[in-house]
């Protein structure tokens, strides 16, 4: 019943994200055929050659059928073409998509296995020297703009030290840099979320409880807390998957990995639309898909949340 | 009349108190207190800087170009021989303008759709809830620079991108808040008392709303500069040559080797005006969490 | 043999405010196999005193005193051996039991872990406790999980097999609370540590549990500590009672010899406090003030601010412990004067205490009220208690009533879900009857998720009703928002947690005044108001510029009393009155709302879970059960025999300071609303029950004056309760009455 219920609206909110990802294109200001015939040619084009132009690419359709067809292709996997390339939109999409992934669960590892022992720590520590400093470390970090971090990072390990290269892909020390660039943010965001989530926890009367069994400090800490006060972090690192996204799109720019941000960031300089709406379809789609995994791990975490009703 | 007045003396006296809790935290509290006062420091720095600083920030003297930090330059001078001081200085007006007038956007969208969702319910919150998720189904930040991409680079795009894109926050919590005050006793003792809807809502629903949305649009303020940062980098917001410290950041990408200052000049600017905020809005929201102050007064 | 001696305890705590003496010099043994209760209000330190015991009261510190257990002095040993004695030698049970088991392990884990740590207390690890797959030993979590279902079935969880892999929201409160009982068992404890183990659960389950904990004393040879603010908890199971105060112990004794000749006079003032069942509807006595946020810690009796019998040596001295009797301790200087007051006519009222809100100048001739009323239709009906026990032919027509008032609500979360054809739906409030009389009190009791609570939201309109309708004198009227202002002020309310009624933002003469603003009161009007309600419900004007948190709970309920009765309503409904205060502070409060009511007239619908509240209050009593009004009728009646079951068992099962009689237990909780037993609504708790209970719903049937809604009234009602129970079934049955039919 729940799982059907969150499936329904995964696929509400997905057709709507569809509906704004078409509708996004229909902001340019003036004639959009006009504007990419001059970027594509360089000059003016004629009344012609625009007109030939619509006709080729549906626009002279009305919206919703032009909507209809793009989204009945484009479940069967047609994104369309290209303007400047002339390859499938699919075609770039599955070239350009594992650079990010491999960029996302990078960081994602990075940020994890920093953030949450660092959390429980300053939770358990409360108030001592060791939670100011992981507090203000993690302010920054979540202060830091990830691209500048990314500079500095190409500086010190790439220019300065030689260790790891300034760009491009290969093999895995091209990742380290982008993913210690993109993760740290997110493990600043995930520690203080850690570290709130423990200090709600820690003063429960569960958690006094397993002390008053006999339970050792640290069984008590990781067994009992923790597994509690993972279950708001959950929510939030599904959510926390648009900020690897979001700056995916700026880190795949400095390190000038061939990404989905990338590709992006190049087909939006083009109006390149048909690329820019398969970049934000796909992107929309792990997301929500993401998110909707997360919530079915919710389960596990918490009993009291059961797919087969409501809640409780 | 007296019933303004009485309305009045309450929400007076909710904002002393609320001041006063703010004022006891900041002098309590050192992180909190350093984030005053950078934000303190920006904004002289913001509004005075220009007129102190004595060199032009889009002045070219391509001869003084790519100069190390000195007396004459502080900070440098980049690719093109401009004091990198001074595009500091002035980018502080660009990044605090645009943060506090896309937040304060944010914050009237978001909080009124959060408000009438909450309190309309049924069907009404459905659908806006909805929008929501359909909006929140794309990481912000992608959203806004399509937006801001398919309207033209410009920071004037980049501001009604951020803006579309940063409201559902708002709504969300605030739909939050109306819904657990609305079921207080509290509340029912007023329904009971015959308080109108209206005044239900501005005496004990709208006050409750405040210091979230308070809380958040501090922080807020430090994503958004984040943000436009961000995409004046990746080159769709501000253009050259205005001063914007995303678009100094990217401008320094060609010299990392050479030139370092032009690259971190601005990435520590926008770090501590991030950073800033986020004490400030860390501070607030310990100052007004409601239950931090019991727990305070119980002990 | 002595097992526990705690001597001259001291238990700190550092605040910004400055130290916070929680416990300041209290001393305590306690035998193998006995039971001893810790009686106090809240904030006497007793459960800081549990926690030093077990070493869980961080962050206070011991500074002084000992606890030797067993021949080991526990302030003196490292953190890792105090760490060893819990769960093993110390088990202790903790107020809450929904808030105590982890919500994501199953309960059979969290037993299962007990085991662990006695197994081998030295050697855990995190691997074992985590039970990872492949490393952890598959047999011994077998032994264990054997061992757990064992457990279970000991503390009295019925098919332990089934509830071994339950988690702890599946379970019941009660039932919760017979698992942490498992937990602490599974450690094989000397002692065992109750704090409160029954306050968070309902009557019937507080007998039962309490009926447990015996029961094992007497078999496991465990001694027991049990801590609690209910001297009726205590005095139904306890050998031995002390009693604290101001982190002291200022009494203790055996349990009787502190019931029948209690020295201090705080213990008389706590015994004196206890609603009775045979003190019918006097005036309580009452402690004076409050127990203080904060105890100086300075030499002196701590009680000596709010004792009758204070003096100057008691506020500057400490008492000495005087053994008064065999094994019996008090530590007073004036015990002499407070034995003179023995005469038979102050007894067990040490404290002659002014009513607390006694008021000054009668409201009905006040200045305010002819502003307030311009119209002057309407006057007050100051007539005095009626004779409500009497037929209804005399009582007049009906303030308020329900007629035949249903309320169910759907479960699903939202409309998706609805539309889905999720249509399983709660029956809070099914097909009920109410009225209530002008002059009158009405009580209306039963468990919780009995539906009292919704019925007092449809009767004051904060809900609609899904069927049926609400009269207010004689007329229909719906919610809130349709009534007039003048129906409005004529009802007044009461919630059961001061705390939240009253919003936390406003100052006290804010929310005082807020009925006065909506009538249109001018603001010199209302400030006039404000004051002489502050006055009448026993407040200090300067309350009227205070903030809710800088009042006690107690002081707050006045606050919410005093704008219920603002506009002069002629009807207040009170939900849960006192539930949540102490019984110093319940006494005050109850002797205010019979101040109010004889004052200004007041009709009152009181609704509690506490049937000793509404015996003391109500002239009439109507029984819920599962969203159905299952008996109803004059107080005393009802009370003193029952006619139906639900009833009798509800009142056999308050612990009682004057019985030790073995009474039926009902089992089982409360069955939910959603899925209503077929026939009698009670037939699967019921100890009558035959086979017709559960097919034929039962009528009403009339007995002496009594509405009772059972196949056996009339058995019921003529078998008595337990006062009659040296001859409980040699009773002729009462002819039927037919007078309210």
């Amino acid at each position: 019943m729940y799982l059907l219920y969150r499936s329904l609206t995964a696929t509400v909110v997905l057709l709507g994200a569809s509906v704004l990802t078409f509708g996004l294109v229909y902001l340019t200001p003036g004639d959009s055929a006009e504007t990419i015939l001059i970027q594509q040619t360089g000059h003016q084009p004629s009344q012609e050659a625009v007109e030939s132009f619509r006709e080729e690419e549906g626009l002279n359709e009305p919206i919703p059928v032009q909507f209809v067809d793009w989204l009945g292709s484009a479940l069967q996997g047609d994104l369309g073409q290209s303007y400047y390339s002339n390859r499938a939109v699919t075609e770039l999409l599955v070239q350009h998509l594992p650079a990010t992934i491999e960029l996302a669960v990078a960081s994602m590892a990075v940020a994890l296995l920093v953030a949450i022992p660092t959390g429980v720590a300053s939770a358990v520590h409360h108030g001592s020297s060791i939670d100011a400093g992981s507090q203000l470390v993690a302010l920054v970090g979540v202060s830091m703009p990830n691209f500048w971090l990314g500079y500095l990072l190409i500086i010190v390990f790439a220019l300065t030290l030689d260790l790891f290269p300034v760009a491009g892909t290969g093999g895995l020390s091209h990742l380290v840099l982008p993913a210690i660039a993109l993760g740290t943010g997110m493990a600043a965001i995930v520690m203080r979320l850690v570290r709130t989530s423990m200090l709600e926890v820690i003063d429960r009367e569960y958690v006094d409880g397993a002390r008053a069994k006999g339970l050792r400090g640290r069984i008590v800490v990781y067994k009992h807390a923790l597994r509690n006060a993972l279950i708001p972090v959950v929510t939030v690192i599904g959510l926390q998957f648009a900020f690897v996204l979001n700056g995916a799109v700026v880190i795949e720019v400095v390190f000038q990995r061939p990404g989905l941000g990338t590709l992006l960031v190049d087909a939006i300089f083009a109006r390149d639309y048909p690329v820019v709406q398969g970049v934000v379809l796909v992107i929309a789609v792990l997301f929500v898909v993401t998110n909707f995994l997360v919530d079915l791990t919710y389960h596990y975490l918490d009993p009291r949340i059961s797919l087969g009703g409501g809640t409780r | 009349m007296s019933v303004l007045e009485d309305a009045r003396d309450g929400d007076g006296a909710g904002r002393r108190q609320v001041g006063r809790a703010i004022v006891g935290h900041l002098r309590h509290n050192p992180f909190t207190s350093a984030g005053g006062i950078i934000v303190v420091v920006l904004g002289v720095v913001a509004i005075v800087g220009p007129v102190v600083v004595p060199h032009d920030p889009t002045t070219q003297t391509l001869q003084n170009r790519l100069q190390a930090p000195s007396l004459v330059h502080p900070l440098g001078t980049d690719q093109l021989g401009r004091d990198v001081l001074a595009r500091i200085v002035y980018g502080a007006r660009y990044s605090l303008g645009i943060a506090l007038l896309v937040t304060a956007i944010r914050v009237v969208i978001g909080t009124g759709v959060g408000l009438v969702a909450g309190y309309a319910g049924g069907w009404i919150d459905e659908i806006l809830m909805r929008l929501v998720d359909i909006q929140l189904a794309f990481p912000g930040l992608v959203l806004a620079l399509v937006v801001a991409g398919i309207l033209g680079p410009s920071l004037r795009n980049v501001m009604i991108a951020l803006a579309v894109v940063g409201w559902t926050t708002y709504a969300r919590v605030v739909r939050g808040s109306v819904l657990s005050i609305r079921e207080r006793e509290y509340v029912a003792a007023a329904k009971l008392a015959g308080t109108p809807r209206r005044r239900l809502f501005r005496r004990h629903l709208l006050p409750n709303v405040v210091n979230p949305v308070l809380v958040i649009a501090t922080l807020n303020l430090g994503t958004v500069i984040l943000a436009t940062a961000g995409l004046s980098f990746i080159g769709l917001g501000a253009q050259p040559p205005t001063p914007e410290w995303g678009t100094m950041l990217s401008d320094g990408r060609n010299h990392l080797r050479s030139a370092w200052w032009i690259v971190n000049a601005p990435g520590v600017a926008i770090m501590l005006t991030v950073l800033g905020f986020n004490l400030l809005g860390d501070g607030l929201r310990d100052a007004l969490d409601p239950r931090q102050q019991t727990k305070l007064e119980e002990v | 043999m002595t097992l526990l001696t705690v001597d001259n305890l001291h238990t700190r705590f550092e605040t910004n405010d400055g130290v916070v003496r929680a416990v300041d010099g209290a001393s305590l043994t306690i035998d193998r196999g006995e039971i001893v209760g810790l009686v106090g209000e809240s904030g006497s330190g007793k459960s800081v005193l549990a926690r030093s015991i077990v070493g869980l009261h961080s962050p206070g510190r011991i500074v002084e005193g000992a606890i030797d257990f067993d021949g080991v002095d526990l302030t003196d040993v490292s953190a890792s051996t105090r760490e060893r004695y819990r769960g093993t030698d110390i088990a202790m049970v903790f107020q809450d039991p929904t808030a105590t088991l982890n919500p994501v392990f199953d309960v059979g884990e969290q037993i299962a872990e007990s085991l662990r740590v006695h197994d081998d207390s030295s050697g855990q690890s995190l691997l074992d406790f985590c039970h990872v797959p492949l490393v952890s030993d598959r047999s011994r979590w077998r032994r264990h999980r054997e061992r757990a279902i064992e457990l279970m079935d000991q503390v009295g969880i019925a098919d332990p097999e089934d509830r071994v892999d339950a988690y702890p929201h599946e379970l019941s409160g009660g039932m919760c609370q017979r698992a942490m009982l498992a937990i602490a068992l599974a450690g094989d404890p000397d002692l065992l540590i109750a704090d409160e183990p029954t306050t968070a659960l309902d009557t019937t389950t507080q007998a039962r549990i309490l009926d447990q904990l015996r029961e094992l004393a007497a078999e496991t040879d465990t001694a027991v500590l049990v801590i609690s603010h209910d001297f009726g908890v205590v005095a139904d199971c306890c050998d031995r009672v002390a009693v604290m105060y101001g982190g002291e112990i200022v009494e203790r004794g055996p349990t009787d010899r502190l019931l029948e000749s209690p020295e201090h006079p705080y213990t008389r003032g706590l015994l004196s406090c206890l609603l009775r069942a045979d003190d019918g509807r006097d005036r309580l006595p009452t402690i004076d003030g409050t127990v203080p946020e904060r105890f100086d810690g300075g030499p002196g009796c701590p009680f000596a601010s709010r004792c009758s019998y204070g003096t100057d040596d008691c506020e500057r001295r400490d008492p000495a412990v005087r053994t008064v009797g065999p094994d019996h301790e008090v530590a007073c200087h004036e015990l002499e004067a407070v034995r003179a007051d023995d005469s038979p006519a102050a007894a067990g009222s040490p404290s002659e205490s002014t009513p607390p809100g006694r008021p000054r100048a009668d409201p009905s001739e006040s200045v305010t009220r002819d502003r307030a009323r311009a119209d002057g239709s309407r006057t007050i009906d100051a007539r005095g208690r009626s004779g409500s026990a009497g037929g209804s032919a005399d009582r007049g027509d009906p303030i308020l009533e329900a007629r035949g008032v249903t309320r169910t609500y759907d479960l699903a979360d939202s409309a998706i879900q609805r539309a889905f054809g999720d249509s399983r739906t709660l029956r809070a409030v099914d097909g009920v009857n109410l009225a209530v009389y002008p002059g009158e009190t009405v009580g209306l009791v039963g468990e919780s998720a009995s539906g009292k609570s919704t019925l007092a939201k449809l009767l004051t309109g904060l809900e609609a009703p899904s069927t049926g309708e609400v009269r207010f004198d004689g007329e229909p009227v719906g919610t809130v928002a349709d009534r007039t202002a003048d129906q409005l002020a004529d009802v007044g309310v009461v919630f059961q947690n001061p705390q939240g009624s009253i919003n936390p933002r406003q100052r006290v003469r804010e929310t005082i005044a807020e009925p006065l603003l909506e009538r249109g009161w001018d603001s010199e009007c209302r400030r006039e108001r404000v004051r002489e309600l502050l006055d009448l419900v026993g407040l200090a004007e300067r309350y009227g510029s205070r903030r809710p948190h800088q009042l006690s709970g107690g002081q707050l309920q006045r606050v919410a009393i005093a704008r219920a009765i603002a506009l002069e309503p002629r009807v207040v409904v009170f939900d849960e009155p006192v539930s949540a205060l102490d019984v110093s502070v319940r006494a005050q409060l109850l002797n205010l709302l019979a101040d109010l009511q004889r004052r200004l007239g007041l009709t009152y619908l009181v609704i509690s879970h506490d049937l000793d509240v509404v015996r003391h209050v109500a002239d009439r009593v109507a029984v819920m059960y599962l969203g159905e009004i299952v008996e109803r009728g004059p107080a005393e009646r009802v009370f003193d025999r029952p006619s139906h079951p639900y009833t009798a068992a509800l009142l056999e099962a308050v612990p009682r300071i004057d019985d030790g009689t073995d009474a039926t237990r009902l089992e089982g909780p409360i069955p939910s609303g959603v899925d209503v037993p077929s026939g009698c609504r009670f037939h699967p708790r019921c100890p009558i029950a035959e086979p017709v209970c559960e097919t034929d719903e039962p009528d009403s049937v009339a007995v002496g004056g009594v509405d009772s809604h059972c196949h056996f009234a009339q058995q019921v009602a003529s078998r008595g309760v337990t006062e009659d129970s040296e001859s409980p079934r040699d009773q002729s049955p009462d002819p039927p009455d037919t007078t309210t039919r």
